[in-house]
């Protein structure tokens, strides 16, 4: 086993390693044996230090809170990414002819104004339409996520086990996850 | 000429269909030996940013499972449970029918904790449930390896065995007789095997719509400070539980992550619904719009 090996696995426990890096330890975790050995050892050792700073807790719940913030953002995201989508997806070739078809707009615009003027009020429920369809994922109150209180993650962890005895389809010792779970608090 | 039309025809018989064969047949004797075998060994539970190194046994003694799982360096005492109430019947059952939301694939060998291993890939065929990889041990079938994989293709919570040793029968039964004093036995409520009738799980919900694949049956209320209705909704291989109870006022919806596993506290009229399971959130979300009140 090389020494950048060890290297790398230990960036990827002290959280400085890339997602590329992580990636690759994983992969070399499942053919190295020597390597996991390392990872138990440097797992030790990290969890040592870390009970006698008692600093894991506060580490976990803190990047809990960053995945659940990050969990209730889809809605900002979904619209930045249509806004984009309008504004990139023409090829460098269309630009002419949007341009050309607005220029046509603007002349049939000419021609039919005093019609357009007359029917002004019908063309409004069209634009409220559409604006409706632009502002129809707006975050609503009912998809906000709070983070549990501890009364709530409590309870969470009796429905945990309640899941984990009678509904766990994980092959591998159900109980592990409860070990995990409970140590995450 | 016939000859050489069957030979034509023996060739183009798709592989797929032999590779999931072998790989329904090794799992299934994964899940055998992972409920009748005697073992212990060290396991890596890799999930979000945590490492977390345990010491496990599992020994059968009388028809009882008793899993031992102790977190290294951890404080407080090891968590040890005797199982044999539910396990048996909720290890997954692998068969055909899985195959409408699965598909199945043989991969290559690995070595995993100096034990040759077969890794068996069970792809999803939507986006409700997430893609399992098991390695299974060539000699022995125990599960060396499981690791879960979301919709990007990361791994969200991986199990390992750093080391393992297969125990004899004789050096299980004076183990779990040592245990016996700190073993908890599990909750000794029965479990309903029975399905429901599609979609509705009691006179008062109902799902409008029940997730492809997925089966409804009831499982124990619970008890206690929080009373609250259990239902299971099961594809062999995911699982949600979803927990039923009255709405405390003030309550704000929560939710939480541990690896692959999600929990989300929904609100309808004067309920409060839990949802738990490792499938991602926005299945948890599908499963809760389709629930209905029958009030309504």
């Amino acid at each position: 086993m090389s020494v950048t090996k060890t290297e790398h696995l230990s960036a990827v426990l002290d959280g400085e390693a890339g997602e590329f890096e992580q990636r690759r330890i994983l992969d070399e975790l499942s053919k190295d044996d020597d390597l996991k050995a390392s990872l138990s050892c440097y797992a030790l050792i990290g969890e040592t230090m870390r009970d006698e700073k008692q600093c894991s807790i506060v580490e976990s719940s803190f990047l809990q809170g960053i995945h659940d913030e990050i969990d209730a953002e889809p809605v900002y995201s979904q619209v930045q990414v249509e806004s984009k989508k309008v504004d990139n997806g023409s090829p460098a070739w269309a630009r002419p002819v949007v341009g050309f078809a607005m220029a046509a707009s603007v002349a049939a615009l000419g021609i039919v104004g005093v019609q357009s003027y007359m029917l002004a009020g019908n063309s409004e429920p069209s634009i409220a339409a559409n604006q409706h369809v632009v502002s129809a994922p707006v975050m609503t109150a009912a998809s906000a996520y709070s983070h549990p209180d501890e009364k709530t993650r409590n309870l969470y962890k009796r429905y945990l086990d309640s899941h984990v005895q009678y509904a766990s389809t994980t092959p591998i010792m159900p109980s592990v996850r409860m070990v995990s779970y409970n140590s995450n608090y | 000429m016939k000859k050489i039309i069957t030979l034509i025809c023996l060739a183009s018989l798709p592989l797929p269909i032999f590779a999931a064969d072998n790989a329904f047949n090794l799992l299934n004797k994964m899940t055998q030996s992972l409920s009748q075998m005697n073992y212990k060994g060290t396991l890596v539970h890799i999930k979000n940013n945590d490492v977390i190194t345990l010491k496990v046994s599992h020994t059968v003694e009388n028809g009882d499972e008793v899993e031992r799982v102790e977190r290294l360096n951890k404080n407080g005492s090891p968590y040890s449970r005797k199982v044999r109430d539910y396990s048996l019947s909720q290890l997954p059952k692998f068969d055909k029918k899985m195959q409408t939301v699965y598909s199945f694939d043989l991969g290559n060998i690995k070595k995993v904790a100096a034990r040759p291993c077969q890794l068996v890939i069970a792809r999803p065929k939507d986006r409700m449930r997430y893609l399992q990889k098991f390695c299974v041990d060539t000699k022995t079938s125990l599960l060396l390896d499981y690791t879960i994989i979301d919709k990007s293709h990361k791994p969200i919570e991986q199990f390992i065995f750093t080391s393992v040793e297969i125990l004899s029968d004789e050096s299980a039964t004076k183990k779990a007789s040592a245990d016996t004093q700190q073993v908890i036995a599990s909750n000794a409520l029965s479990v309903s095997s029975d399905d429901n009738k599609e979609g509705v799980i009691n006179v008062a919900w109902s799902l409008k719509k029940t997730p492809k694949g997925f089966k409804l049956r009831k499982g124990p209320a619970m008890e206690g400070e929080t009373v609250a209705e259990h239902y299971i909704l099961s594809d062999g291989l995911s699982s949600v539980s979803i927990f039923i109870s009255k709405k405390v006022p003030n309550s704000k919806q929560t939710s939480t992550r541990s690896g692959a596993l999600n929990v989300v506290t929904y609100y309808k009229e004067k309920f409060s619904i839990t949802l738990v399971g490792a499938v991602p959130k926005s299945t948890l979300k599908d499963i809760f719009n389709n629930l209905q009140h029958k009030a309504n």
